[in-house]
């Protein structure tokens, strides 16, 4: 549990000793405070080595029995340790209840799902529910392991194409902005140089023509940056374009709806998900068709195991050298330990007899008869 | 789950499971089948055989028809399914004595395939179709092969008793893979077994790994549930001698039991060996299928799917395990030795099927002729010589003993000089 | 029989399918390892083999020209009568003295068992006077021929490759996965259809592996895509020989050329260490307890296999070295190769191949017209 709220909330000089060696800031100035977010209760950094750096230990804090590991121990981000505990907590929530907008029916089914979220989110931080919460959220996560990853994948893509779109549109940026500072000096270039053409002219030709002289020169300066605001017009709808098909793009991610079934079985925690989707024209590369290879249900296959019988195989460098692996004995043997303990024949079988009437039982005993009267051609024919 | 999906895909689910009616009505779907055949072959035979005398003797045609209205008065006893399942039994325990004869011995693994194949055969043929003492050497030699344990036919032949030809135990090979539907692969529980006792020994050492499912045990938490198992043994090296005890005592019910009875018919090859456990040694057995599928009280029972899994399968180890613990063995029963020895001296040898009793002979005849019409005399006709030379030998023995000796019966001999 | 009905339902598929196939089995490996269409009922697969049961007798296939030499047989092709459908007949001679072959045996035992897109099957078990006959899906080349009629000296495209590699190596997974060792495999060895698709063929080497007290043979796999540790005399070698097989052929697939035509054992290790560098017992743990060590071996550096395969990507030579790995133990697994990034843009690729397909089928094949 985490520490009660109203703890918490006057912390005030706590800040300048540890609460758990009562050292404090006066005598050492260096002094840094970590939490555990297991549990957040704050403590320096000489305890937290003092205390977790031959392995896991309990929380030195009275009243907590939290198991603590050195490696989680942080720095806060955020002062006051509430929003830091909630923080952590809505990350993780966030990480496994990804689902995006486009997932789903309706703006509306969106919107709900968004406000589901909020809610776990607070039972969680407010400590109301959360067994049945964490149980809902695990279950979830287990259930839908495929279109998390597969969003959480995506989220990855859209967050370092934002980085790359960002870097591309600070380039085209600068890039435009040499441009202008390029078009302006030549603007000004061309002012003087159309001034000084006037003024020459004028200096050349007769008094009368002065005005339409001058006239003359402001009309081919106004044409020409009128030019290159059209241009800039053009350049700019073209972006746009561009940036709105990549948007489209970013849409069309992998949608996997294999484990979004709801055939069946527990109500799914998400209501609302598109159901089914035509399936998408490039799916990511994905060796074993959403399996995962070497998942187990019965057993969790070791590195080593204890077996008189196979020292002398372990022991045996000629062995190991010419390439035996005891990793696939250990593999086999437990497969075979465990393969088809759920199969239950009597059901199994008669579930197959009646669908497949035409196999089983009955037909194989004239199959047989007929095998054994192909069998040896001279034989007479027995299945008749 | 996943490991059962793989058994799945075997064969010898797809097809050599059963359950126990489909199973029966089979075998008696044969036996009706073969006993029909049966009882047509010996009436063509004597009809044969009749006509034959008439014609030399010239007695007049109403003579012979009431003749055979006497026969078929007097019906033919055939084998009843079960008998036939005894002579099948019989057999298969013959295979594992049979493999004490080589030096070494047959490993375990091919013995038990060979006695599988055997029992497969017969669930489509008639031990009165085709003797198996023709077919069970035959079904051994077929193991050794599949089972990459190599010999030559010629080693093999001399540990058969009797010394028959080597062509008389290839004979039916053909024959064997054609009702074993040329599926070979036959899943044991041996390996399995090891599997088993060695995550046990791991359990026991303090480092277990907790079951994909029930990730909260601790390889101390299960250590200590091994160590509290009744009776109690305080000592690491008590139980490593428990833990031993219990995979040798199932380790011999796989290789009798498990074989002998229908349990491969009826269950998979992990249900069996842990049914087996269960009969060496309760108290463990259970404790590690606790480990696997959650133990009675730890798990909230309500919809656990795990815990309804665990419901039915100890049901179902249960059945499996009293069928294991219900086989004795045939030798060391003399009373049921006596009838066995009833069925198949006197029963079997008058229902054998006579058109199916010389299976190496039919088989090759009609090859070497086919092969002589096709003008590939050189061949063949070394072929024929080495066959009539064959056949001699054999019509030379009659049958001697029991269970050695020579398979063709007089009833051939009786046919082919007929025919 | 219901043999007949069932097959008359198969007629050819018209090419226009044929593509729609390969796309599908290309790009979603729908049926990878055991998640394959449920066997709960006996499969019953589309183009319906006929089966053992139903009386076949050899006569109802016509047999053809002679497609090669295997192991311990011959191949013809055939046409069911029928339904028309061709198949590949594979002749057993029985006349040995043993009876059936336990090669052939045991190459029926596997197909039995074995079951996958990328892995051939064996229809049929038919027997005649003296010989055994496996009946087994038609397949229109073995990729050796498809090397030689194909491509610019036997070196093939990018995108046909890395399709090819991937098929071969899921081929390769699923036997590791059931336990078996394919132990022959070359492009003989390696089928390819109209379709684009590879399948692994030719099982008489194969055999179960796992079981610590039995070595093997080493007088497996064809010299030239022999693993280093069966070269050594190794009776102990695992899963990872396959994968040296397969690293030989990717090599070929990009020269044309095999990697280490090897003329004798000897010659062979040689070959390899040359490209490979010499190992040591500091680079191979227990090397020189093996039979054919020798302490006298040449000592060759370690070359970069780029050179000698300047047509080859960066990552496909990761790959490549992953799986040419000297020491068995450090060789990738079927499983981790499939993974590799190399793979990754191959739906891509495929796109690519799907059009090339349909372009070359489009101007030769009129799409109606079934051969």
């Amino acid at each position: 549990m985490p520490p009660a709220r109203d703890a918490m909330a006057h912390r005030g000089d706590d800040d300048e000793v540890c609460p758990v060696c009562k050292s404090s800031r006066y005598l050492n100035p260096d002094m840094r405070f970590l939490i555990n977010p297991e549990c957040y209760h704050k403590m320096c950094e000489s305890c937290v080595d003092r205390i977790f750096s031959s392995g896991p230990a309990n929380c030195p804090v009275a009243g907590c029995h939290k198991t603590l590991r050195k490696n989680r121990f942080r720095k806060q981000t955020f002062e006051d340790i509430n929003v830091e505990r909630e923080v952590d907590i809505r990350r993780r929530v966030m990480q496994v209840l990804n689902r995006r907008e486009e997932e789903f029916d309706s703006k509306r089914a969106y919107d709900d799902f968004l406000e589901q979220r909020e809610e776990i989110i607070a039972n969680l931080v407010h400590g109301t529910d959360v067994a049945k919460t964490e149980s809902d959220l695990q279950r979830y996560a287990s259930e839908n392991m495929r279109s998390i990853r597969a969003n959480q994948a995506l989220e990855a893509q859209e967050a370092s194409s934002f980085r790359e779109q960002q870097t591309q549109e600070q380039e085209l940026a600068r890039l435009r902005r040499e441009a202008a500072r390029q078009e302006y000096e030549n603007e000004r270039k061309e002012l003087l140089a159309g001034r000084e053409d006037v003024l020459s002219r004028l200096a050349a030709g007769r008094p009368g023509d002065a005005a339409a002289i001058a006239r003359e020169g402001q009309k081919v300066l106004l044409k020409k940056s009128s030019a290159r605001r059209s241009e800039e017009d053009r350049i700019r709808q073209k972006q746009a374009a561009l940036r709105n098909s990549d948007a489209r793009k970013a849409g069309q991610g992998p949608l996997t709806t294999a484990d979004r079934a709801d055939d069946g079985g527990a109500p799914s925690l998400i209501k609302g998900l598109k159901k089914i989707k035509t399936p998408e024209p490039e799916k990511p590369y994905d060796p074993f068709g959403g399996l995962v290879p070497n998942q187990r249900d019965y057993y969790t296959l070791r590195d080593y195991y204890p077996n008189s019988y196979l020292d002398p195989i372990r022991q045996d460098s000629r062995m190991q050298a010419g390439g035996y692996d005891l990793q696939e004995y250990y593999s086999r043997t437990l497969m075979e330990a465990f393969a088809g303990l759920g199969c239950f024949l009597d059901e199994e079988v008669s579930k197959r007899d009646i669908t497949n009437t035409s196999n089983v039982s009955r037909p194989v005993a004239t199959e047989g008869a007929a095998l054994a009267a192909v069998s040896s051609t001279g034989a007479p024919e027995e299945s008749s | 789950m996943i490991e059962d999906d793989v058994y799945r895909s075997s064969s010898q689910f797809r097809l050599w499971s059963f359950t126990e009616a489909s199973l029966k009505s089979l075998r008696a779907t044969t036996n009706t089948v073969a006993s029909d055949r049966v009882r047509a072959a010996l009436r063509r035979a004597q009809d044969a055989r009749r006509s034959a005398n008439s014609s030399a003797t010239g007695t007049p045609a109403p003579g012979s028809d009431a003749e055979s209205k006497a026969t078929e008065e007097k019906p033919i006893d055939c084998l009843t399914p079960e008998e036939e399942q005894q002579v099948v039994d019989y057999y298969s325990e013959q295979i594992i004595q049979l493999g004490e004869n080589y030096k070494p011995p047959l490993p375990t693994i091919v013995r038990a395939t060979a006695i599988q194949y055997l029992r497969r055969f017969y669930l489509t043929n008639s031990p009165m179709t085709y003797h198996p003492k023709q077919i069970m050497p035959c079904a051994l030699f077929l193991a050794t092969k599949t089972d990459n344990y190599y010999l030559s036919l010629r080693q093999f032949t001399e540990g058969v008793p009797g010394q028959p030809a080597a062509e008389d135990i290839i004979a039916p090979e053909f024959l064997v893979m054609q009702s074993l539907r040329f599926t070979f692969d036959v899943r044991h529980p041996f390996r399995g077994l090891e599997g088993g006792v060695m995550e046990l020994r791991a359990i026991s050492q303090g480092q277990g790994q907790p079951a994909p499912h029930l990730l909260a045990q601790t390889p101390e938490d299960l250590r200590r549930g091994l160590f509290s198992l009744s009776p109690s043994s305080a000592s690491a090296a008590a139980m490593n001698d428990r833990i031993s005890r219990a995979h040798h005592a199932t380790r011999e019910i796989l290789k009798t039991a498990a074989q002998i009875t229908d349990a491969y018919f009826l269950y998979t090859p992990s249900q069996i060996w842990l049914s087996a456990l269960l009969l060496a040694d309760r108290p463990l057995a259970e404790f590690y299928l606790d480990t696997k599928l959650g133990g009675p009280i730890t798990t909230q029972q309500e919809g656990n799917p795990l815990y309804a899994l665990r419901t039915k399968l100890l049901l179902t180890l249960n059945n499996c395990a009293t069928i294991l613990q219900a086989y004795k063995p045939l030798a060391s029963d003399d009373v049921r030795m006596k009838t066995l020895k009833r069925i198949i001296g006197k029963k079997l040898y008058h229902c054998q099927n006579p058109e199916k009793a010389n299976l190496a002979g039919q088989k090759r005849i009609p090859a070497a002729a086919a092969a002589a019409a096709a003008g590939e005399s050189g061949t063949s006709e070394s072929e024929m010589e080495r066959l009539a030379k064959k056949r001699k030998l054999e019509h030379g023995n009659e049958p001697k003993d029991l269970f050695g000796g020579d398979l063709v019966m007089q009833r051939t001999k009786e046919k082919q000089l007929d025919g | 029989m219901d043999g007949r009905d069932r097959s008359s339902s198969k007629t050819l598929q018209p090419p226009a399918a044929a593509y729609l196939e390969l796309i599908s089995s290309l790009a979603s490996p729908k049926s990878f390892l055991f998640r394959h269409p449920p066997r709960s009922t006996p499969p019953n697969p589309k183009p319906t083999p006929p089966s053992t049961m139903d009386k076949q007798q050899p006569s109802s296939f016509q047999q053809l020209e002679k497609l090669g030499e295997g192991t311990y047989a011959t191949v013809f092709k055939g046409r069911n009568r029928q339904t028309g459908e061709l198949v590949a007949l594979k002749e057993i001679h029985l006349d040995s003295e043993e009876g059936t072959p336990s090669t052939a045996i045991r190459e029926i035992s596997l197909m039995k068992e074995l079951k996958h897109e990328s892995i051939v099957s064996l229809y049929d078990v038919i027997h005649t006077e003296n010989k055994l006959m496996l009946v087994f899906e038609y397949m229109d080349k073995d990729l050796k021929k498809y090397m030689d009629t194909r491509g610019d000296r036997g070196q093939l495209d990018q995108a046909t490759i890395k399709s090819f590699m991937h098929q071969l190596l899921k081929g390769i997974a699923f036997c590791h996965e059931n336990r078996v060792l394919h132990r022959d495999l070359k492009p003989q060895n390696l089928l390819i259809n109209k379709k684009g698709q590879l399948k692994l063929g030719d099982f008489g080497l194969a055999r179960a592996f796992g079981i610590p007290v039995n070595t093997f043979s080493n007088e497996v796999v064809t010299l030239w895509y022999r693993a280093p540790d069966v070269l050594l005399g190794s009776r102990t070698y695992n899963t990872s020989i396959d994968i040296w097989s397969a690293g030989c052929i990717m090599a070929e697939l990009y020269t044309g050329r095999p990697l280490f035509p090897g003329t004798t054992n000897e010659d062979q290790l040689m070959k390899i260490f040359r490209l490979m560098g010499t190992p040591s017992e500091r680079s191979w743990p227990g090397i020189s307890q093996l039979p054919e060590y020798k302490p006298n071996f040449h000592v060759y550096a370690t070359q970069d296999l780029g050179i000698i395969l300047p047509q080859i990507d960066p990552l496909g030579l990761d790959l490549l070295n992953r799986m040419l790995q000297l020491r068995p133990e450090m060789r990738v697994s079927a499983h981790d190769a499939l993974q590799h990034p190399w793979f990754h843009d191959l739906p891509q690729l495929q796109a690519q191949l799907q059009q090339q397909m349909a372009a070359a089928y489009g101007g030769m094949v009129p799409p109606q017209q079934a051969y």
